[in-house]
């Protein structure tokens, strides 16, 4: 009897310790995994216009520009999660001279664009100017040259930063609480 | 038959009592591998459970991005990130080689060491290129690397990259057998205030600030200071060997970010060194020999800018620096080096599929040496000018899944000529969690100053009837027609990243090397002039030596927990290095018998409680048979404490289960090898 309340009590022990990773606040986990759920809370904190989904249980669609195994990665996360009574839905986009005309990446309710791609920075803005689409981007200066955010590093931890008024263009509304705790950044002269 | 009744009893109720503990074991093993692979399908964990702000305050380590790098390279490449050197508890550059697999770490005394890879190690060793943030740092005077002077504020390196095997291609002559990049945060990185401060026994401190901060929004700054103290150790014998030393040095760094249009990087370090020894020099009066304390100082300083610009399909880098050496070592030599370094490379993308490298380098090294009757050089002043260029394709096929590159580096350096040093590489990814890689690789050793200019008087023998009575001084000499040494490299490797936390790395190769250094007797002379009538040996520096190698390293990385780790390597080594069949040296070790043949390094690291970090390292080192150095483990811990606010304790013992041992015994300077002992540390760090 003693023996076999040792052993459920071990089990019980490993089966918390296994728990705890999402519990307890770990320390020292990978940027990708930070990031990843800043992505999933950037859906909670933006609402898109009702024009934006084709369906009301449509999911929320996620873009991913340059890295594959990130997508696969934040896939795992977000399948089993829904904002606002809507699942998600990841997909891979590449870059080529057709993406600019592609359905796949104006069907996306979010583009993440990898530290890869940062060449194509640019472009990117100017092809998703004015759409209801929440562009992110892993490196810096997206959101100075008018795209919505990016990530920052600090010291070893994740930062981002916004720009609201980018947003605004592009038919956003992000609610006024992330605002304070993002930083927030304007759009840089001599870019329109 | 009693006996064997009991014998079996015995053996029977010992099994009873192991087997209940041990299927316990088994059983939550397998339901927390279960719950680990339930979450396999993904690959990093879930913490969106946590809340935004606190999310904006985790530290966070890039091990995707290790693991991304390592999954991309057609080549054998090991990364030593932050965590690993903070929670081993590596001080120091060399420390923190130690986990790398298939290099070679030795120390010799308490401030020189003797680092390899894959093989021909030595004080001097000369086949492993090692960079700081782009500067190579090894000196031309015998192209090997003075480590006790590449020192850099532990807290501030980003990551070390070790690449075994050559990387000629990318890097130039000289990465024969491996490359160590070591890399420091960016200004942006390490934007706070930290101090350092440690305190060991055997007198050792350490202690050091660094401060980082901006200006605007987009240049960042951090500037450090560091002074260590390291007292001396024992040699064989247990006397006070005065081998101890001590360094303070300073530097800056200043970065705009580098993910913008146009970067710059501006950095440099000052430092200066004093260090001692026991050295046995030879002398031509009995006893022929004298070992006595000698000393010697290090100072320099080094400043490199870099500048990189981005656009759509290319990046473009120019980098430029300076470095400047002034070695003394008493009795021996004087040393003053001045190097200018010009780096141009251009990286296109020209298509989807195929990206190509290009660039162009000139270096040029002068410099000046004060001789001692010991040591001479001839001419004692030099100015070399080396000009390089290489240019490598990559070229995707079959959707990605394979990548080829070829490249080839074009040299021309003072001594011999031009040099050509070509490679092919192959990197096969199987799915998404395995890739295949093979290569091929050309590359040279060029000479140093010391193999063409030196001459060494290394040893005396004493008088005997066959040297008619009079005593026999050995000069190693240099050889103005020694030419470079060279070496094909096959190598194939395997990388598997199973599920989210394990991961396997297995890297082999087999090294044809030509022209390898030799040392040959020349004609006896008699000596009238110089002091006691003696009769001179030398030996001239010559390249008739060949042969290969082969090995395998391992690198396995398993999250048994999710919050214990454990990591291990294994490697391997076999030389067969021999004497051409014109040669006549008596006098070279065989070099299988420097290297150890099975090195192994396990360490587990568990997050314990809320704050605790401790780590447990057990390392294995083969024995070095020409050097009589027998085999050695070293069991090393290593505990952070971080209680709230901003401070870090940490504790560290190295040694822990033998007193002391040898690790090497030098060559060419009689230099004495002294224990390396059981060590016991602490460190306290306070970042604002």
């Amino acid at each position: 009897m003693r023996r076999a309340a040792l052993l459920f009590a071990i089990i019980i022990a490993s089966l918390t310790l296994g728990r705890d990773v999402c519990a307890q606040k770990p320390d020292n986990i990978s940027e990708d995994a930070v990031k990843a759920a800043f992505i999933h809370k950037f859906a909670i904190f933006v609402e898109w216009p009702a024009s934006k989904f084709a369906t009301p249980d449509a999911p929320i669609s996620i873009g991913v520009l340059g890295d594959d195994s990130f997508a696969d990665g934040l896939a795992g996360i977000v399948d089993s999660k829904i904002v606002k009574t809507r699942k998600f839905k990841v997909s891979k986009l590449k870059w080529s001279k057709d993406l600019k005309d592609s359905r796949e990446l104006k069907d996306c309710h979010m583009v993440y664009i990898a530290a890869s791609e940062s060449a194509h920075g640019d472009e990117l803005i100017q092809i998703l100017k004015g759409m209801p689409i929440l562009t992110i981007a892993d490196f810096y200066g997206f959101a100075r040259h008018g795209g919505i955010i990016n990530f920052v590093q600090e010291d070893n931890s994740v930062r981002f930063e916004v720009n609201p008024e980018a947003a605004k263009q592009s038919d956003l509304t992000i609610s006024s609480q992330f605002l304070q705790i993002a930083k927030i950044v304007h759009t840089e002269q001599g870019r329109r | 038959m009693n006996s064997q009744n009991t014998h079996r009893q015995f053996l029977e109720s010992a099994l009873a009592r192991l087997v209940r503990p041990v299927a316990r074991v088994l059983f939550v093993t397998m339901i927390v591998t279960r719950m680990a692979s339930a979450q396999s399908a993904q690959l990093f964990p879930d913490v969106t459970a946590i809340s935004i702000e606190d999310l904006m305050n985790l530290k966070v380590t890039s091990v995707s991005k290790r693991a991304q790098k390592l999954a991309d390279a057609p080549a054998a490449i090991f990364v030593i990130t932050q965590e690993d050197i903070r929670r081993t508890g590596a001080r120091s550059i060399p420390e923190a080689l130690r986990m790398a697999p298939g290099i070679e770490v030795a120390r010799i005394d308490e401030n020189k060491w003797a680092i390899g890879s894959r093989g021909f190690n030595g004080r001097f060793a000369n086949k492993l290129l090692v960079l700081i943030d782009g500067r190579t740092v090894y000196t031309p005077l015998f192209s090997g690397v003075y480590w006790n002077v590449q020192d850099v504020l532990v807290e501030d390196v980003e990551r070390i990259e070790v690449i075994r095997g050559p990387g000629a291609t990318l890097w130039g002559a000289n990465a024969v057998n491996g490359v160590i990049n070591i890399i420091t945060k960016s200004a942006e990185a390490s934007q706070s205030l930290l101090l350092t401060a440690e305190a060991g026994n055997e007198e050792r401190v350490l202690g050091g600030v660094r401060y980082g901060n901006k200006y605007g929004d987009k240049v960042f700054y951090r500037g450090y200071s560091k002074y260590s103290k390291w007292a001396s150790s024992t040699d064989a014998m247990g006397n006070d060997a005065f081998d101890g030393w001590d360094m303070f040095r300073g530097g800056f760094r200043i970065d705009t970010p580098t993910n913008s249009k146009n970067s710059y990087t501006i950095q440099g370090d000052i430092y200066k060194s004093a260090y001692g020894e026991t050295l046995t020099a030879p002398m031509l009066d009995p006893p022929y020999t004298s070992t006595f304390r000698n000393g010697g100082d290090f100072s320099g300083g080094n400043i490199l800018g870099r500048w990189s610009h981005t656009s759509t399909k290319s990046t473009t880098t120019l980098q430029m620096y300076f470095d400047r050496t002034k070695t003394a070592a008493d009795s021996l030599l004087e040393d003053h080096q001045n190097i200018y370094d010009l780096d141009f490379q251009h990286d296109i993308r020209l298509t989807e599929g195929q990206e190509m490298i290009w660039g162009l380098g000139y270096r040029s090294t002068q410099d000046r040496i004060f001789s001692t009757p010991a040591v001479t050089l001839s001419p004692d002043n030099r100015s070399l000018s080396l000009y390089s260029g290489f240019v490598q394709d990559e070229f995707k096929l079959f959707a990605n899944q394979l990548r080829i590159t070829l490249g080839s580096k074009f040299e021309h350096n003072g001594f011999t000529g031009f040099e050509v040093e070509p490679n092919a590489r192959a990197l096969w990814t199987l799915d998404h969690r395995q890739s295949l890689w093979g290569a091929i690789s050309r590359a040279v050793r060029t000479p140093a100053r010391t193999e063409e200019d030196m001459h060494l008087n290394a040893d005396v023998i004493p008088p005997s009837p066959q040297s008619l009575g009079l005593p026999v001084l050995v000069s190693v000499l240099g050889n103005d027609n020694f030419k470079s040494e060279g070496m094909v490299a096959y190598e194939l490797g395997y990388r598997l990243q199973a599920n989210s936390s394990f991961s396997i790395d297995v890297a082999t190769f087999f090294n044809s090397y030509s022209n390898l250094l030799s040392a040959e007797p020349g004609a006896p002379s008699l000596d009238v002039a110089n002091g006691p009538v003696h009769l001179v040996a030398p030996v001239l520096a010559a390249n008739k030596m060949s042969g290969g190698t082969h090995g395998v390293e391992v690198f396995a990385d398993w999250k048994f927990m999710p919050k214990w780790r454990v990591s291990g390597s294994y490697s391997y080594l076999s030389m067969n290095i021999t004497k051409d069949a014109d040669s006549l040296d008596q006098s070279s070790p065989n070099p299988a018998g420097v290297s150890p043949q099975h090195q192994f390094y396990v360490r587990t690291s568990i997050d314990l409680l809320k704050n605790l970090e401790p780590d447990v390292t057990v390392r294995f080192v083969d024995d070095l048979s020409a050097l009589a150095i027998p085999s050695y483990y070293s069991l090393d811990a290593h505990i952070g404490w971080k209680p709230a606010g901003p401070m870090e304790l940490s504790f560290g013992a190295k040694n822990l289960t033998n007193q002391q041992h040898l690790e090497f015994k030098p060559d060419f300077i009689n230099t004495s090898p002294t224990m390396v002992k059981r060590t016991y540390y602490g460190t306290i760090t306070v970042r604002f």
